[in-house]
């Protein structure tokens, strides 16, 4: 029997829409998380941003580095905020996203992240990014367009992977 | 993370990298690859499901001084092709999430380069739609020009299987 290097921890598929969900409990014992996210938002304007933070921090303790492009141009930018970056969706296609976080129960480093975005309607992207806190991740909480004004649509799917060392 | 099926090019080479008769069983697939085409054209297309329809990528590229966004239906990147460093492979990987839905289209990412001992190797980031509601039951890898993919050309399927392990709640 192969060892599995995925550990299935938690997976989430919408029945109904929702605008923001927390993951939480999340095990001390893996190296790393792989979150994997298949979504679309009910938003009337159409393309919209999503967020999340760790354990509730809504702290000024992100930042991030992206390339992206929209199949015309190529953009790179950096930032830092209250949450881990906007990502992007849209009402008609599901976007996916495979977020990697490595050292996510460390207590001795800053967290840092790796996220692949991808809408091949609208944009794709590559991101790096650091949540300033030197606190075991427990809980990861993601939330939809304007902090909760838009929903994440029925059938969009989050899942979580714990990584061992 | 599950080993599904190997495909590794024999002497004769190969027109394409076929992974077919994919089990519906997982969640999620990740292909990774590493390959080399014995044209001059390294150029990555890929088909699904035995076609090319209902295809679109979107696609960010550096060369080291340059970076470009483009688009297309089936090109996802490139890898090493017979103009680049003898014994040299490009190397990607494929993920797409969902893929055995019936209900919505699929959405994928595919990160490749093609690399060379020289000043230019391209590297990709690549988004993709397989706008279909049909389940993906075969992934093909093929060269953007008529020619094939080497000897030691290699790919592996694996399967992610989500699930739960009752410590970790959602609200």
């Amino acid at each position: 029997m192969p060892t599995n290097t995925y550990t299935a921890l938690v997976t989430l598929t919408l029945t109904s829409p929702d605008n923001s969900i927390t993951f939480s409990n999340i095990p001390a014992s893996y190296r790393d998380l792989i979150f994997t996210v298949s979504h679309k938002n009910d938003s009337p304007a159409g393309t919209e941003d999503w967020y999340f933070r760790f354990n509730g921090d809504s702290g000024s303790n992100y930042s991030f580095v992206r390339m992206f492009g929209n199949g015309t141009t190529a953009t790179s930018a950096a930032g830092s905020g209250t949450y881990a970056n906007n990502f992007i969706d849209d009402t008609t296609n599901f976007s996916s996203y495979v977020i990697q976080i490595m050292d996510y129960s460390a207590t001795d480093k800053h967290k840092t992240f790796l996220v692949r975005e991808n809408l091949a309607t609208f944009q794709v992207n590559a991101r790096a990014g650091r949540w300033a806190s030197t606190s075991a991740i427990n809980s990861i909480t993601i939330t939809s367009s304007d902090f909760g004004a838009d929903n994440f649509s029925v059938g969009s799917t989050f899942s979580l992977y714990g990584i061992a060392s | 993370m599950q080993l599904i099926q190997t495909v590794t090019v024999g002497a004769g080479g190969s027109a394409a990298i076929d992974l077919s008769s994919i089990p519906q069983t997982f969640t999620d697939l990740c292909l990774v690859f590493s390959l080399r085409l014995n044209t001059t054209n390294g150029g990555l297309r890929i088909r699904v499901n035995g076609s090319t329809a209902s295809l679109s990528t979107r696609l960010l590229y550096g060369n080291g001084s340059t970076v470009t966004s483009g688009t297309d239906t089936t090109y996802i990147g490139s890898v090493d092709n017979s103009n680049q460093t003898a014994n040299t492979f490009g190397n990607g990987s494929l993920y797409i999430t969902n893929y055995a839905n019936t209900s919505y289209a699929k959405s994928f990412s595919a990160d490749l380069v093609d690399e060379t001992n020289a000043t230019t190797a391209i590297q990709w980031v690549t988004a993709g739609l397989f706008n279909s509601t049909t389940a993906i039951s075969r992934i093909e890898l093929f060269g953007d020009a008529a020619g094939n993919f080497v000897q030691y050309s290699s790919a592996s399927l694996y399967g992610i299987k989500s699930g739960s392990d009752g410590i970790v709640t959602v609200s």
